[in-house]
């Protein structure tokens, strides 16, 4: 091998490529899921399948206000998470170091309903952003991986610079299986260009305070904690729904997305979907007497640019067409990744077969591409499997996920070290196969007085999505077993 | 960008060199970013914390490619240190 | 509405673009000419499906279009890798 640009550029395409695609094919994965965390915190949550579509009531609101301070009063640190079309319930919500849980209220009445315990889409959510490890150490990694990303995709570029136009189409499955997943990984790779160097950026950007700690701009992710001794305030309070309507004055209506409780103070703030740049506008009032005490708006111009960042990467404000773009893209992208760990392990096949160190990478590729699939159809499976009312359920779940997710390891680790690689990868598929062609019925089965109204809700897509996906793996198992 | 072929250099040495040179390019790429974040907070004014953070984002892979794409071999990761100095030195005053 | 239009837009235009490439056409056994029509589509198609996104909110509207680049740059593809094969002669170019 020469020492040459092109070499240069492939070899930092391939390695980082490869380290920093087994994180970034998790990143992706769960970024792709965490689009629609709210509708899949809902398919988690079947009881609420019967509730009718109902707008929120002053009544409602300030009942679960009610809930609200006097939860606070106890010393937990909660907020009310206000109705809203993708989600049509309120929600005494709190973090628990990984994703905002707590009791659902009907927006009638604000009583509670009889919902389980789940922490829903928002595992994946953390997934995404931190590996289940924020918010330093996995914050720090994703962020690592994510200019990894931007780094591969130069080299990518300079290395296919001249064939990128000419190029553009040129898939051709049906050649042999490096030159197809090549074609694959650079069709791919080349027409999701905009949207990948937009994703890897706009990330990185979100979360550069962990790679640069010295420069002071705050960070999203904060651990949880519980409020200070300074903050529980006692009654009476006053209602929120008049507060509410002054605050929608201000913001405009439906555009209050949740309200804080603080020292003296309730604040309503802006909805996340309200505008492109997701900003923290809030309206304040006197907890007492309700009083507009506040009103506190970011700017145009250049405050407003982590919020345009954070708008165009968490797509809160997009209309369902431009979210389901971001998810086909998302699901293609993270294919591109996971088809570029396979060309890595091709072309290493050759002269490495055989090695532990390879064994171990044909391992790890394996566990991301097709083993975390799996584990997230475990963790729906395991959703509807587990009681209703088991005990620190949401934890239980989470356990179903990482449970699956390291026995996909361990499956593949003893097949690949056995050198069974491909059965390995057929297994897995197989696998997931099952399992996303047997979820719609298992709703069905598990939801059955709501499952048989048909319409397009929440249900019927989760469960679409997984029979496609089901179906996707059945054909690619086919496709292994062909190319024996 | 071409340089002489060297038939005794092994593949494993070449693999070693890059290495040096990629770890040697990280490192530079961060001092400079760093670099970047004081002279935009420098001036007058100073920028935003947030703009800094999407300039030095945007700067750092292109500065690691960059450096991994220069031509020389002789110099290896030390060219990376001489190139920070500067920067390190806009840094820390 | 303006999504699947906009989809469709990118989708015919880029397919168009594919036709004309040399290793498609010899794969799709269509003979060496310089068609004026996919030439015209493949620029006019885009700017159509611009003008369909402009009547969107910004930036929802470069998003859209963006987007839809991407989605319609698969399909196109897919299209293409179908009727490769289905000419008979998978893999060769």
């Amino acid at each position: 091998m020469r020492d040459i640009l092109r070499n240069r550029m492939g070899w930092l395409h391939a390695w980082v490529g490869f380290v920093g695609g087994l994180v970034l094919v998790v990143a992706f994965t769960g970024g792709t899921l965490a689009l629609f965390d709210t509708e899949i915190t809902r398919w988690m949550e079947p009881e609420l399948a019967a509730l009718p579509e109902a707008a929120m009531t002053g009544e409602a609101l300030d009942h679960a206000g009610a809930q609200v301070w006097a939860l606070r009063e106890k010393g937990q640190n909660v907020f009310l998470n206000l109705p809203s079309a993708r989600d049509p319930v309120l929600r005494i919500l709190h973090y628990d170091g990984h994703a905002f849980v707590g009791p659902v209220l009907d927006p009638r009445d604000g009583t509670a309903l009889n919902s389980r315990e789940t922490r829903g889409g928002q595992l994946f959510f953390d997934l995404h952003q931190s590996l289940y490890r924020g918010p330093v150490w996995g914050n720090l990694v994703t962020e690592a991986a994510g200019i990894g990303l931007i780094v591969a995709v130069i080299s990518g570029v300079i290395i296919h610079f001249r064939n990128l136009v000419p190029n553009l189409l040129l898939f051709r499955p049906f050649a042999a299986p490096g030159r197809a997943w090549l074609d694959a990984h650079l069709v791919a790779g080349v027409l999701l260009l905009p949207f990948i160097i937009m994703m890897a950026y706009t990330g990185a950007v979100i979360h550069a305070p962990r790679l640069f700690p010295m420069i002071g701009a705050g960070h999203a992710a904060r651990p949880a904690g519980r409020p200070d001794a300074g903050m529980r305030v006692v009654g009476p309070y006053a209602p929120l729904a008049p507060m509410l309507a002054q605050a929608e004055d201000i913001f405009g209506r439906g555009r209050i997305g949740f309200v804080m409780f603080g020292t003296g103070t309730v604040s309503f703030y802006r909805a996340d979907a309200a505008d492109f740049a997701m900003t923290r506008d809030h309206a304040d009032f006197s907890a007492g007497d309700g009083r507009l005490v506040g009103v506190e708006r970011i700017g145009r111009g250049m405050p407003r640019l982590g919020g345009a960042m954070r708008g165009l990467h968490f797509i809160r404000w997009g209309t369902p067409a431009l979210r389901w773009l971001y998810f086909v893209c998302s699901v293609v992208g993270s294919m591109m990744m996971a088809a570029g760990l396979g060309l890595f392990l091709m072309k290493h096949r050759r002269v490495h077969g055989g090695t532990f160190r390879l064994a171990l990478a044909e391992t790890l590729a394996l566990a991301v591409t097709l083993g975390l699939p799996l584990a997230s159809l475990g963790y729906l499976w395991g959703s509807r499997l587990l009681p209703p009312e088991l005990v620190h359920r949401a934890d239980r779940e989470t356990g179903v996920f990482f449970l699956v997710w390291l026995v996909a390891l361990l499956h593949a680790g003893m097949r690949c070290l056995g050198g069974a690689v491909r059965p390995a990868w057929r297994e897995q598929a197989c696998a997931i196969a099952v399992l996303g062609c047997g979820l719609p019925i298992l709703d069905v089965v598990s939801r059955a007085e709501t499952a048989f109204r048909l319409r397009a809700d929440v249900y019927l897509a989760v469960d679409a999505c997984a029979l496609g996906f089901g179906l996707l793996a059945l054909w690619g198992q086919r496709v292994i077993v062909r190319a024996r | 960008m071409t340089l002489k072929s060297n038939r005794k250099t092994a593949k494993g040495g070449l693999w070693k060199r890059w290495l040096g040179r990629f770890v040697g390019g990280v490192a530079c790429a961060y001092v400079c970013a760093l670099g970047l974040f004081s002279l935009a907070s420098g001036h007058a004014g100073g920028l935003d914390a947030i703009l800094r953070q999407s300039l030095a984002i945007a700067v750092l892979p292109l500065v690691i490619v960059g450096l991994f794409a220069l031509p020389g071999r002789r110099s290896g990761p030390s060219v990376f240190v001489a190139l920070a100095v500067p920067f390190l030195h806009l840094t820390l005053s | 509405m303006i999504v699947l239009v906009s989809l469709i837009c990118w989708g015919l235009a880029l397919l168009c673009h594919g036709l004309l490439q040399p290793k498609i056409r010899r794969l799709l056994y269509i003979g060496s000419g310089r068609p004026v029509v996919p030439r015209v589509a493949r620029l006019v198609l885009p700017l159509v499906a611009l003008g369909m996104c402009a009547r969107l909110e910004m930036p929802l509207s470069i998003l859209v279009w963006v987007g839809t680049f991407s989605v319609g740059g698969l399909l196109a593809g897919g299209v293409l890798a179908v009727e490769v094969f289905r000419r008979g002669r998978p893999g060769r170019f």
